[in-house]
């Protein structure tokens, strides 16, 4: 190990970053809401807390579904979706939120710009209703997610290159304290 | 002419040149010494811009850049980034001049043409990647808004380069404090000295700049979902950026407490935050007539994520050295055993410690624990699935971090340059 450590150093870092990235899990959103619309769906009350300030196009839209507490029993079905400005429309993957699994969190890929309509649809023993509200779509941002990412993490081959070069002083160091030891 | 007079005659001759050197390398050395501790307390700056900051975006927003945070906080890059550039230009321009005090002892090559303290170089690569993230960040809140995760290209760039900066400022230290140790071997406790200690205290405020990458851990994604697998996000973190402090200290010093007092002098530093953040955030938004937003925390936001039990980590950290030199006498501070066996055993007590308060709802100091939406409804298969796992992945990273804080605390030891 001692002999060879910096040929671990690319496959630790790169484990390293993988444990750290893992990716964002689908019902996971940012710490604080951007905006919050109250959806009366007929019957239903719902708040709906957008954690995108701004979208565009290609981004995860970020929804959360808060329902009233005292709703009817049994909870009732929700559905989400996106109207596109030309007819298109993208339906939510929805999961119970992690942060409060009685809460729905929304996620959808919104694919072009425009004014987009979220709609959401509940249906339930008091009945059926929909509600919805506006979401602008900006155009698709110049520097891509990964361009960003590779610029951003380029400084790491820097931190490689160090590392590799202070592979001499630490045998030193550590040929120095063995040789206190009388090792 | 006698053996005597000869030895004279050379004495006369050699000594002012020796002397002039050695005078010519504590003028540098009190130059660089000034210029590190500037760097200092503009690391110390930004490090309280940086808690005030992601007090700020979450309680007032991000409306522009010339926020009063990101002010202060950018200020100390720059004094640090001009200090760096300035002594490596200085030093490469009195680089091999006769009485500069500047030669290849105590600096290295960059890039064949600079020469400078290596600390210096590599606090300005920091400094530099920082400030190189500051506009890309601005265009990345342009295109995705205020609440642009932590965990957002940029926001981990200027992360990068704060910790590299502050290693950088740990390397300027150590090769001081080597210097001014002479040709002491480099075996053997260290004194406790200004120098020495302040290497100590740089390794416990390396922590708080890679450690703001905990927020979305805490917040945001509490569990993180591999497939069917998932585990806690936020001890495995910890366990990777933690023991590389404790144990490079105890490697740096050759002493046991070295590693409680880093435990001491970070747990200090949570605790001005707690205060701080909030306290600077409340008066800035009065006197500048900013209202909050309607979910703004009520709590300090970074001060919560910092590690709670790190004075604990520290001690456990000791105490498995201690074990050890009793075993085998002072040759365990240099082992590589106590190293990751401490290591390991600091993160999985902290952890426990963590599991304690949640598990009792001692929420006094840590609200918003890393945990607490684990509480909120989940399936009990899968909370314990999630707290299994993170603590099995706690014991890979620390292992791995502990073993790079013994190779930074060796290198520490020796770096004169």
């Amino acid at each position: 190990m001692k002999q060879g450590w910096s040929r671990w150093i690319v496959p630790a870092l790169l484990a390293l970053g993988w444990l750290g990235w893992g990716g964002p899990p689908v019902a996971a959103h940012n710490a604080f809401p951007a905006r919050e619309f109250a959806l009366q769906a007929g019957p239903y009350h719902y708040r709906a807390l957008l954690f995108n300030e701004k979208v565009n196009a290609g981004d995860h839209v970020q929804i959360l579904l808060v329902g009233d507490p005292l709703a009817a029993r049994p909870v009732p079905h929700v559905g989400l979706q996106a109207l596109g400005p030309a007819g298109a429309t993208v339906a939510a993957t929805l999961m119970p939120d992690e942060n409060d699994r009685s809460n729905t969190a929304a996620d959808l890929v919104i694919p072009a710009q425009g004014a987009w309509q979220i709609q959401l649809r509940v249906s339930g023993p008091l009945g059926t209703g929909s509600a919805g509200f506006p979401l602008p779509v900006n155009p698709a941002p110049a520097l891509p997610q990964w361009a960003g990412w590779a610029i951003a993490l380029s400084p790491l081959l820097g931190v490689a290159w160090f590392a590799v070069q202070q592979r001499g002083l630490m045998r030193k160091a550590e040929y120095g304290l063995q040789n206190a030891d009388g090792c | 002419m006698s053996a005597g007079s000869v030895q004279v005659g050379r004495a006369a001759l050699l000594s002012p040149t020796v002397a002039t050197d050695a005078a010519a390398e504590r003028r540098e050395s009190r130059v660089r010494r000034v210029a590190a501790a500037l760097i200092a307390a503009g690391f110390g700056a930004s490090i309280v811009g940086v808690g005030w900051d992601v007090q700020w975006h979450a309680a007032v927003g991000r409306d522009s850049f010339f926020i009063p945070s990101h002010l202060l906080l950018y200020s100390g890059v720059i004094i640090a980034g001009l200090l760096s550039l300035a002594l490596v230009l200085r030093d490469s321009r009195l680089w091999g001049r006769p009485g500069s005090g500047v030669s290849d002892t105590n600096t290295v090559r960059v890039l064949g043409v600079f020469h400078g303290p290596l600390g210096f170089i590599v606090c300005g690569f920091g400094m530099l990647t920082l400030l190189i993230a500051a506009p890309f960040d601005n265009y990345w809140h342009d295109l995705y808004g205020i609440d642009v995760t932590v965990w957002a290209a940029f926001h981990v760039m200027g992360i990068l380069g704060a910790g590299i900066g502050g290693l950088g400022l740990i390397y300027m230290i150590a090769s001081e404090a080597n210097r001014a140790a002479g040709d002491r071997p480099a075996a053997g406790p260290r004194p406790w000295s200004l120098l020495n200690g302040l290497v100590v205290a740089g390794l416990a405020y390396l922590l708080p700049a890679p450690m703001v990458l905990l927020l979305p851990a805490a917040l945001q994604w509490p569990v993180t979902d591999i497939g069917p697998l998932a585990f806690l996000t936020y001890p495995v973190m910890v366990a990777a950026l933690t023991p590389l402090a404790l144990i490079a200290a105890v490697r740096f010093t050759g002493r046991i407490g070295a590693a409680t007092l880093v435990g001491t002098l970070f747990t200090l530093l949570r605790l001005a935050m707690v205060w701080l953040a909030p306290a600077l955030t409340q008066l800035l938004a009065a006197n500048l007539h900013e209202t909050y937003r309607p979910y703004a925390p009520d709590y300090p936001l970074v001060a919560s994520i910092y590690p709670a039990w790190l004075i604990v980590g520290g001690l456990v950290v000791d105490g498995v050295y201690w074990l050890a030199a009793r075993r085998s006498g002072a040759a365990a501070l240099r082992a590589t055993l106590p190293a990751l066996v401490g290591g390991v055993a600091a993160m999985l007590a902290m952890h426990a410690l963590d599991a304690l308060v949640v598990m009792n709802g001692w929420n006094w100091l840590w609200d918003r624990v890393w945990w607490r939406p684990l509480s909120m409804g989940h399936d009990p298969g899968y909370v314990a699935m999630a707290l299994t796992l993170g603590t099995l992945l706690i014991v890979p990273v620390a292992l791995f971090s502990a073993w790079l804080g013994k190779g930074l605390g060796s290198v520490l030891r020796i770096v004169r340059q």
